[in-house]
């Protein structure tokens, strides 16, 4: 049972920066101890080294108190306390709503509410599913239901207003689009018989206080607000529909509390307030922006150029942008620390625990013309991947049942970690972000041989066969550019580097145009648009644009566009970047069941590329492999399908054969549809890029982990050795 | 089970024993016709596995779905030193939940050697 999880507060670090660790303790014990280790092997397979860490000598070896920290889960906006709160007696509110998830819950969209000391106003969804004002001074509550139940994905405007004078309180809910037959408007008045007493609490957005005083919020709405206003009197019909448009009507300058523009400046955490008072707002757990709002008609699809069309914000009561824990300790990397994949070890008597961070070399200090670069674009798009929240039919493509781990039993009971961008909100609505200021259950040692585990296995082969080298991750490349890869000769891939930023593919196409030589070493590479925020680290934004697998949900119409970059997100091939300009390989077909081996093509015996396969005796290799035994070719495979996305002078070397039944072709790339010709293969291909770059393509996610068979002594190993001494001449 | 429940013939033992000789790879397009039924099992009381420690121990489990929450539960009474006999254990319940036949003593798969590459790993 796994008892003690942590993170880092950025995936990736350089000797000389300091890191902080977050660490929780569930455990009935005082202490825990942590140890910083570097990687040698991250996994246990009977065929190589096994599990191998080196201790690493540092300051913050040893014990620290055990804590439980809590997670805070759910997105929402805050305004703060401000004194101008505090001097409303009359009040209206009003918003625009579109719930997600009606159920038997209370969801705030706008409230000035302390839940503990029942006193304040709030604008919510009732356990009903009815629109409702409540109104509270601490010991006394108003509660004023509309009566009649929401719609789920229907934009209503909802208004709420309390006079002073009169202890008059009301409520309107009114579709924007009403449907015949159904009966879901109201506008109601009633005698409050209170005043509420709201004083010193702050003014939230999608959820309400838990109590003053403290940052804790609850009753998380699920669902899009847009243009949320406040007033310091009752306003009329007239002034009410007035308020729904910015800039604000002049005569309302004097009423208008607060009217927060969802629309504008969609890539700040900060949200302004267009009122004269400037209160403005600060999002909280990064709900998702770039969507339609309840203007939006079709005609526009960027956010950028109709912000009045994008003018909602999209809360989850489940999204998590920063776990938000303290810092057990921080640890300053030592100017000599060499680069390579590194962790602390946690351990509290009971349960081991790896918080895996990368550590790159300093510019100038690096210490090898060879790089292996991580994959931590793709680690972050699985974080916290939830095999056990898939679909019922999930398991016939996968080809054997589902398997699970300790990481997967804790992750069903902490759902406040979140989840991946392979699943969906809980209402249904698509994950856009994954973050790495979370523990990441599936970003550690000994997990599934996939992503992160996966790709050790080349770090494993690369320290096994005594080759030194420098390791640096996606984020680095795409924030340094091709800077980064100008010292080294040969950059090494992991099993699957499947999402790349415009930067990152910049990057990596300068530098194989200018004699970088790049291995590609798995399957599915290069073939998704993401992008990283501008600001925090380890956090990214992916879309489903061009289909959705598994239990992801596509982006809603008119939402393409990323909200931290204003790029069109989707597949790389249809923005114009096929992987196979890359690569040399198109990433076509799946099975999860087990792998292939590879036979020589004819060509492959041409004294220009036979040296590939020097010492390798037969024709067919690679019939062992550690992703379901079977062979090197498995799990993700790409294709040479040739045609203008290629480079020219492709070479294919090898292809495998004798896949299985569970195979099958990738839907989403239409440059396979009308080439399915043969069957289900991995193409492992070679090419030269001008100024004597040059590209080695093994087209197989399952390719580095037949690396270690025989204790590294086998034909994958021996190719794999073959291309990077040739490589790194 | 009633809408999958016609689609198995109990009395195709020769499947049965099919799966038992390679639990993963290729296979008849009778057994793939079964396996696309057994795998699709509903997800409320889906048979799972549990790696207990890699390379080395499994157990039997299964994920049950309550008010659209999935949790994991783990029968540790019911272990296996292969990824073969684990597959070999879901194939049997299912085949029982779904015909309501027992496949009575029939043995786990033949053992591998776990230094034989085509011994199953990994842990998808
Ligand atoms: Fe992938």
């Amino acid at each position: 049972m796994k008892t003690i999880v942590g993170y880092t507060d950025r995936l990736s670090v350089m000797p000389g920066e300091t890191l902080h660790f977050m660490v929780s303790c569930e455990a009935d014990v005082a202490t825990y101890r942590a140890d910083i280790v570097r990687f040698g092997s991250t996994d246990d397979n009977p065929w190589g080294r096994g599990f191998l860490e080196h201790p690493v000598d540092a300051e913050v070896n040893r014990e620290y108190p055990a804590r439980r920290q809590e997670t805070e889960i759910g997105s929402y906006m805050d305004a703060g306390c401000n004194p101008t709160f505090d001097a409303l007696e009359s009040f209206s509110i009003q918003a625009m709503i579109w719930p997600t998830l009606i159920e038997a819950r209370e969801q705030a969209m706008l409230s000035r509410w302390s839940e503990c000391e029942q006193r304040g106003f709030a604008l919510y969804v009732n356990r009903s599913g009815e629109l409702a004002l409540k109104l509270g001074d601490g010991s006394a509550i108003h509660d004023l239901p509309s009566g009649k139940v929401l719609r789920e994905r229907a934009w209503y405007a909802v208004t709420a207003s309390f006079d002073a004078v009169t202890g008059k309180a009301s409520l309107s809910q009114t579709p924007v689009v009403a449907e015949s037959g159904v009966d879901d408007a109201a506008d109601l008045t009633s005698d409050a018989r209170l005043v509420p007493d709201h004083t010193g609490l702050r003014v939230l957005v999608g959820a309400w206080g838990t109590h003053s005083g403290s940052e804790a919020a609850s009753a998380h709405f699920n669902g899009r607000i847009d243009s949320p206003r406040l007033a310091c009197r009752v306003l009329n019909a007239s002034e009410r529909s007035a308020l729904w448009y910015l800039p604000l009507r002049h005569d309302l300058h004097g009423s208008v509390v607060a009217a927060w523009d969802f629309g504008r400046d969609q890539q700040s955490k900060r949200v302004q307030d267009a009122s004269a008072n400037r209160l403005d707002g600060i999002l909280h757990n990064l709900p998702a922006r770039g969507v339609t709002g309840w203007r939006w008609d079709g005609t526009e699809q960027d956010y950028r150029r109709s912000p009045d069309h994008y003018s909602a914000i999209h809360f989850h009561d489940d999204d998590v942008s920063d776990a938000g824990w303290s810092c057990d300790f921080a640890w300053q990397l030592p100017d000599d620390l060499p680069s390579g994949v590194y962790a602390a070890r946690l351990h509290d008597g009971n349960d081991d625990e790896h918080v895996v961070f990368f550590v790159r070399p300093v510019a100038g200090k690096t210490r090898s013309r060879i790089a292996f670069l991580a994959s931590t674009a793709t680690y972050l798009a699985y974080a916290n991947d939830r095999l056990f929240d898939e679909f019922t039919g999930y398991e016939v493509e996968l080809g054997t049942a589902w398997t699970f781990g300790p990481e997967d039993l804790y992750l069903a009971e902490h759902r406040e970690l979140g989840s991946s961008t392979y699943h969906a909100h809980r209402d249904a609505s698509p994950i856009f972000y994954s973050s790495a200021r979370r523990p990441m259950l599936n970003i550690r040692p000994r997990s599934v041989l996939w992503t992160f585990n996966g790709d050790m296995m080349v770090l494993d082969w690369l320290e096994a066969c005594g080759y030194e080298f420098d390791v640096i991750t996606d984020e680095d490349l795409h924030r340094e550019g091709v800077s980064l890869l100008t010292p080294y000769r040969v950059v090494l891939t992991g099993g699957h580097p499947e999402y790349a930023s415009r930067q990152m593919l910049d990057a990596l196409d300068s530098f194989t145009g200018s004699g970088g030589r790049l291995m590609y070493l798995g399957g599915n590479g290069f073939v998704h648009c993401v992008a990283f925020h501008p600001e925090q680290p380890g956090l990214l934004e992916r879309r489903w644009v061009h289909g959705a697998p598994r239990s992801a949900s596509l982006p809603g119409p008119g939402e393409a566009y990323y909200h931290f970059t204003g790029e069109f997100g989707g597949r790389w091939r249809r923005l114009g970047r096929p992987e196979s300009r890359l690569t040399g390989l198109d990433f076509c077909t799946s099975g999860f069941d087990t792998g292939a081996p590879y036979r020589r093509s004819a060509e492959s015996f041409e004294p220009s590329v036979s040296w590939v396969f020097d010492g390798v005796a037969e024709e067919v290799f690679g019939d062992f492999g550690l992703a379901g035994g079977g062979g090197a070719a498995g799990q993700e495979v790409d294709w040479h399908l040739g045609g203008p996305d290629y480079p020219s002078g492709v070479t294919v070397l090898a292809s495998s054969e004798n896949h299985t039944w569970i195979m099958q072709q990738d839907a989403s790339n239409e440059n396979l549809g009308t080439r399915n010709a043969r069957e289900h293969h991995a193409d492992m291909v070679i090419f030269e890029r001008p100024n004597c770059g040059a590209v080695f393509s093994v087209g197989s996610i399952s390719w580095p982990q037949s690396l270690s068979f025989n204790f590294y002594d086998n034909d994958v190993s021996r190719i794999t050795r073959n291309v990077l001494d040739r490589f790194h001449k | 089970m009633t809408t999958n429940e016609s689609k198995i013939d109990p009395n195709r033992l020769d499947l049965v024993e099919e799966f038992r000789q390679a639990p993963v790879g290729h296979h008849s397009p009778d057994l793939q016709a079964l396996l696309r039924v057994l795998r699709a099992e509903p997800e409320d009381g889906k048979h799972a596995v549990y790696c207990i420690k890699p390379y080395h121990q499994w157990a039997l489990a299964r994920v049950w779905v309550k008010d659209g929450r999935r949790t994991i539960e783990v029968d540790w009474n019911t272990m296996f030193d292969s990824r073969e006999a684990a597959e070999w254990e879901v194939f049997r319940r299912r085949w029982e939940r779904f015909t309501g036949a027992d496949l009575g003593d029939v043995g786990p798969p033949p053992r591998r050697d776990r230094t034989d590459p085509k011994v199953l790993y990994g842990r998808m």
